[in-house]
């Protein structure tokens, strides 16, 4: 569940992590299965170190993490923390659209109860004009 | 590419509903405690304490709590613009857990619409100010950044 007290510091580096257009394709490929340097350099015509140094930002925003071999290191997506992200600014359209529903559910309970109710708002607005 | 360092990026929600009810009615679900504290939240939250003072100028609070009791913060704000069955407009704050005292951690504005539909009322929310703690120039909006983000996420929960 998300919560209101979402560390800052690791969302500012987050965000700050997907404000690039080929991080955040570097994240799509790895959402769809793990991936080398190379293979993650491949599609994009930018040498491999500058594909490391853009690993290197979404690591340290943890939005992917590293295999531990030397030559050969894997990346992966670290779904939980972009998930976290996302969900910052989603939780205030929730907060609305789920209030919402809320909000009907008890509108339809209140038009369901007596409708003697609202017999009565009419007499007395009645009575206040006559 | 051209960015900032500091500046924080802030994004606007819109939501534009149409209930099931008079303007009157809904004016009041929006402006009474009792009723707020029956509809106020997403699911698993509640919005409980509510202290109301209904005037330009008045300021409102309330406690968002989890119903597992996990995650609470109280949210308080000002009316700035108040017009029956119309319009309601105020800030809106998430109050540091720290304390009333420390920094509030979002400090936001809503502007809520009342069009009169008959026996329906349309509500236009528009919730600006919200925080992405962004740090470089966001020239699209976070919600649209967010939506493609979406295709890139694993589906299911």
């Amino acid at each position: 569940m998300v919560t209101y007290k979402m560390n800052n510091v690791q969302l500012d580096s987050i965000f700050s992590a997907l404000s690039d257009s080929t991080r955040r394709a570097i994240l799509a490929r790895l959402a769809s299965g793990d991936a080398t340097v190379n293979e993650l350099a491949k599609p994009f015509e930018i040498s491999q170190p500058a594909i490391s140094r853009h690993l290197k930002v979404l690591e340290s925003a943890g939005l992917i993490t590293r295999g531990k071999e030397a030559q050969y290191r894997p990346c992966s997506l670290d779904a939980d923390n972009l998930k976290q992200a996302h969900d910052w600014l989603e939780l205030y359209r929730r907060h609305w659209e789920e209030s919402f529903d809320k909000l009907d559910s008890l509108l339809a309970s209140t038009a369901s109860s007596t409708p003697s109710d609202n017999d009565e708002d009419d007499f007395v607005a009645k009575k206040g004009t006559s | 590419m051209n960015q900032q360092s500091t500046a924080t990026s802030e994004s606007t929600i819109t939501i534009d509903r149409t209930f099931d009810a008079p303007v009157a009615e809904i004016w009041q679900a929006f402006t009474d405690p009792v009723k707020l504290s029956q509809w106020w939240g997403p699911h698993n939250y509640s919005a409980k304490h509510w202290e109301i003072d209904l005037r330009p100028g008045g300021s409102f609070r309330y406690l968002m709590a989890s119903d597992d009791g996990s995650d609470s913060n109280w949210c308080n704000g000002v009316y700035s613009l108040i017009t029956s069955n119309s319009r309601l407009s105020s800030t809106a704050n998430i109050e540091n857990p720290e304390g009333p005292d420390k920094p509030v951690i979002a400090s936001m504005n809503i502007d809520i619409q009342f069009i009169d539909k008959g026996d329906k009322t349309q509500v236009i929310v528009t919730h600006s100010g919200i925080p992405s703690a962004l740090a470089g120039g966001a020239k699209e909006g976070w919600s649209q950044q967010f939506e493609k983000l979406d295709t890139y996420l694993p589906s299911g929960p």
